[in-house]
């Protein structure tokens, strides 16, 4: 399973991080299920950080993006609040289940001292009543709702002697202070009750309630089992040092990667190196849609004018007067006759100053949408410098973070010909998307191209993978990354899909706005119009 | 009285509300005192504006206001030739004003401005004190109650000021206020309890740990006062958080879904 399809099967997960980023300023690393793992699953937090299955069967849309969330604040709760201090050596499972309980009421009722709008988050799936009856399991889950709803009053004399011990008050706002060795007492004086009761309960069926609580085995982990908890395929800092040909090609440019699970950029982390594409032979330009050169040219002038607001002669204000304007509004004005009002100049910034760089996804994933991307870049490089613009065409692809290759089909500078041309239609699609590390070696290209509008198109489909990550979204979050670090320095960046998918992962690395789907070359003019 | 004094318009009738957090008042009055040019730096919204405003009032002086814009040209700030039905006719523009007849020139986001407006208040920033208008032929030496005060957010996305300019002016670094002088100003400015400042300044300052991390900067004072403003007007406080500070934070999807959750968590 490609990690895009992980990602695909996740979605909803990207809002995640951010959401605890503002909630308790903490980035745990979420992860996607991953296969193997249990249909109902629940939650768990390892030291890998937290692992999400799929809501509950039914859950759909905006339910299901609360119950992501509910489960995601829990567990976060968890990580701000809890102390590991429980061991389960001589503690009887069913004071085991009751700590689970206790303790889940303890961070929550914490938490939301900090954010009361959780308890509605938390609340809603607290749905266990006295029509449940009095098995193990529905008193569990009818003490888990009345220590979460205050407004929850169960009859059962058990379930409120656990409230009258968890809360210090009748009202349910005063959580005892109990945690470790004094909330184990607790349970254990609970599950001494449920012994009293003759209550079976068999720890192999026992599963947490409500379904948003992770199943606590982080609070119990025992150092040993972390490694077996380790899903496969995880590798916490997404490193690998197999790249088999790192030694024998010299690093040439280094470029940091940005790893959103620590919140911080990597230095020095991926390895770029430019090549040549292999010798090829000149190639005639291809038969093009009539008219399309002409409209792309017009509208990369007009794109490259965009910028400036100041250009037209005649303006109601500025820095000085356009002379015949006004002494064409003098003369009119004495002739008591209408005049213009726009006697002013203003300063006009030289049109055209434009760079381009055109970066082509040539990873295997792209293989079928590589001709009409190759089409669009020959059009496009074309008609960029006609237009004026200094143009830079570049495919890549990646083996892992060592080897990131660019190839260089047309430098800056460089005349668009037929050799270009053939350099261009020599690219084959193979190997992976590192596409942060590309993005970052073209937007550090462009930015030393002298120009007032630098503009970066990307071909392709946005969507990136390597052999080293297995982490959804850690690519992605790169690229955007890099995305936004561009924009910042006044850079254009512009995803253009070539390929058939939903654009979900261009939208993702260049926002709703900075993609566009190309399905043939006479679409082009009005996709790089609009919002370019 | 008002048709002698040109700068009536810019006179500061009522105490601008300012909840110092340091010694920046006094601060400020040194520099005053010698007319020494002075550069605010800080996020956007965390009360610089409001700050001068006070300072203004505090000293007595009209303050001349000018937010920069990326067209803002030296033009717009020292004047220009108008045509009326007599010919031509001189305006000065609002710096021309304030040194002109002894103000407190205020340029809100100098580095927005056009390369060369910075370089047409060079010679205002020395002990020359002057400012050449070459358009009109005049050489305007500034009034002694002449004070030049610009602001500048270093943060994330906007436009450096020059070093050449820079060093022209004393610098006084403004941040976000702590948490509980941010309440206070809530509490102060639009009349909210303190449980709702509370909120609303934990919420601010939640956002602003997505600064850098997808957003440009988190949210502003003035931002949180729109929202208990808002809430004031009648609305929910989830309501008022969405429409005062996610709509006018982000346009990314996810981010504006994260921020609605932590405000739905919030309330």
């Amino acid at each position: 399973m490609p990690p895009s399809d992980v990602l695909a099967a996740a979605p909803g997960h990207a809002v995640l991080a951010p959401y605890l980023r503002l909630l308790w300023n903490i980035a745990p690393p979420i992860h996607a299920p991953v296969l193997g793992m249990d249909a109902d699953a629940a939650p768990f937090l390892s030291e890998q950080g937290l692992h999400l299955p799929p809501p509950p069967p039914g859950l759909e849309g905006a339910d299901a993006a609360a119950w992501r969330r509910a489960a995601a604040a829990h567990a976060a709760a968890h990580l701000v609040f809890s102390r590991r201090l429980f061991g389960r050596a001589g503690v009887a499972p069913v004071t085991q289940a009751l700590v689970d309980v206790l303790e889940d009421a303890r961070v929550e009722a914490l938490a939301r001292r900090a954010l009361p709008g959780l308890r509605g988050l938390w609340m809603r799936w607290h749905t266990a009543s006295p029509a449940d009856g009095q098995g193990f399991a529905a008193l569990l889950a009818r003490l888990a709702r009345a220590l979460a709803d205050p407004g929850y009053d169960d009859p059962h004399p058990w379930v409120r002697k656990g409230r009258s011990l968890f809360f210090l008050d009748a009202a349910g706002e005063v959580v005892s202070p109990a945690q470790g060795l004094a909330l184990r007492r607790m349970a254990s004086a609970l599950g001494h009750d449920l012994g009293q009761m003759r209550m079976a309960f068999d720890p192999r069926t026992h599963r947490i309630v409500p379904s948003y609580r992770d199943d606590n085995r982080w609070l119990w982990l025992a150092p040993e089992q972390e490694q077996a908890a380790r899903p496969p395929g995880a590798s916490p800092s997404g490193r690998d040092d197999r790249a088999p040909d790192a030694a024998l090609v010299p690093p040439e440019r280094l470029y940091p990667e940005w790893d959103a699970r620590i919140g911080r950029l990597r230095a020095s982390w991926c390895e770029v190196r430019e090549r040549r594409p292999p010798p090829a032979v000149a190639r005639a330009p291809a038969a093009q849609p009539a008219g399309l050169q002409a409209a792309l040219v017009a509208m990369l002038r007009r794109l490259a004018r965009a910028p400036s607001r100041r250009a037209g002669l005649r303006a109601l204000d500025g820095e000085g007067f356009d002379l015949d304007a006004a002494i064409d509004a003098a003369a009119a004005r004495r002739h008591r006759l209408p005049f213009d009002p726009r006697v002013h100049r203003r300063p006009i910034t030289a049109p055209g100053g434009g760079a381009a760089f055109l970066l082509i996804d040539t990873s295997a994933s792209s293989e079928a949408s590589l001709p009409l991307a190759l089409a669009a870049a020959e059009a496009l490089a074309q008609a960029l410098g006609d237009a004026g613009w200094c143009v830079t065409v570049q495919g890549f692809e990646s083996e892992g973070r060592r080897a990131v290759t660019l190839w260089r089909v047309l430098d800056a500078g460089e005349r668009w010909d037929d050799h270009a041309r053939g350099r261009l239609h020599a690219l084959r699609a193979a190997h992976s998307t590192r596409l942060g590390a590309a993005l970052r070696h073209a937007i550090d290209l462009l930015a030393q191209c002298p120009a007032s509008r630098r503009m970066l198109w990307l071909l392709g489909d946005a969507d990136a993978h390597d052999i080293d990550i297995h982490e959804p979204g850690y690519l992605a979050a790169d690229a955007r990354h890099a995305v936004q670090a561009a924009q910042q320095q006044g850079i254009g960046m512009r995803a253009l899909v070539c390929a058939d998918d939903d654009g979900s992962a261009a939208a993702r690395i260049f926002g709703p706005g900075g993609w566009a789907r190309v399905r043939s070359l006479e679409e082009l003019p009005h996709v790089l119009g609009g919002g370019a | 009285m008002d048709a002698h004094d040109p700068l009536h318009a810019w006179r500061i009738a009522q105490e601008p509300f300012y909840r110092a957090v340091g010694d920046e008042c006094a601060r400020f009055e040194a520099a005053w005192s010698r007319r020494l040019p002075l550069l605010l730096k800080g996020p956007t919204g965390c009360g610089k504006t409001r700050f001068v405003e006070h300072m203004a009032w505090r000293l007595g002086r009209p303050l001349v206001t000018v937010a920069c814009h990326e067209d803002t040209g030296a033009g717009d700030l020292v004047g220009r030739w108008l045509l009326d039905a007599d010919g031509t006719r001189w305006q000065d523009g609002p710096l021309a004003l304030a040194a002109r007849h002894g103000a407190i020139c205020y340029l809100d986001e100098l580095a927005e401005a056009r390369p060369e407006t910075a370089v047409a208040i060079h010679p205002l920033t020395d002990t020359r004190r002057m400012l050449p208008l070459e358009r009109r032929g005049e050489l305007l030496r500034a009034h002694p109650d002449f004070m030049l005060v610009v602001s500048f957010n270093p943060g994330h996305g906007s436009r450096m000021l020059r070093s050449a300019t820079r060093q022209r002016f004393c610098g006084l670094a403004f941040d976000h206020p702590q948490a509980e002088d941010e309440a206070q100003i809530l509490m102060h400015e639009v009349g909210i309890d303190v449980e709702l400042a509370s909120a609303l300044v934990a919420l601010g300052r939640r956002s602003r740990r997505l600064a850098g991390q997808g957003l440009e900067e988190g949210a502003s004072t003035r931002m949180l006062v729109r929202a208990a403003e808002l809430v004031r007007a009648g609305m929910a406080p989830r309501e008022a958080c969405r429409m005062a500070l996610v709509a006018p934070l982000t346009d990314d999807a996810t981010l504006s879904e994260a921020l609605a959750a932590a405000i739905d968590a919030s309330f």
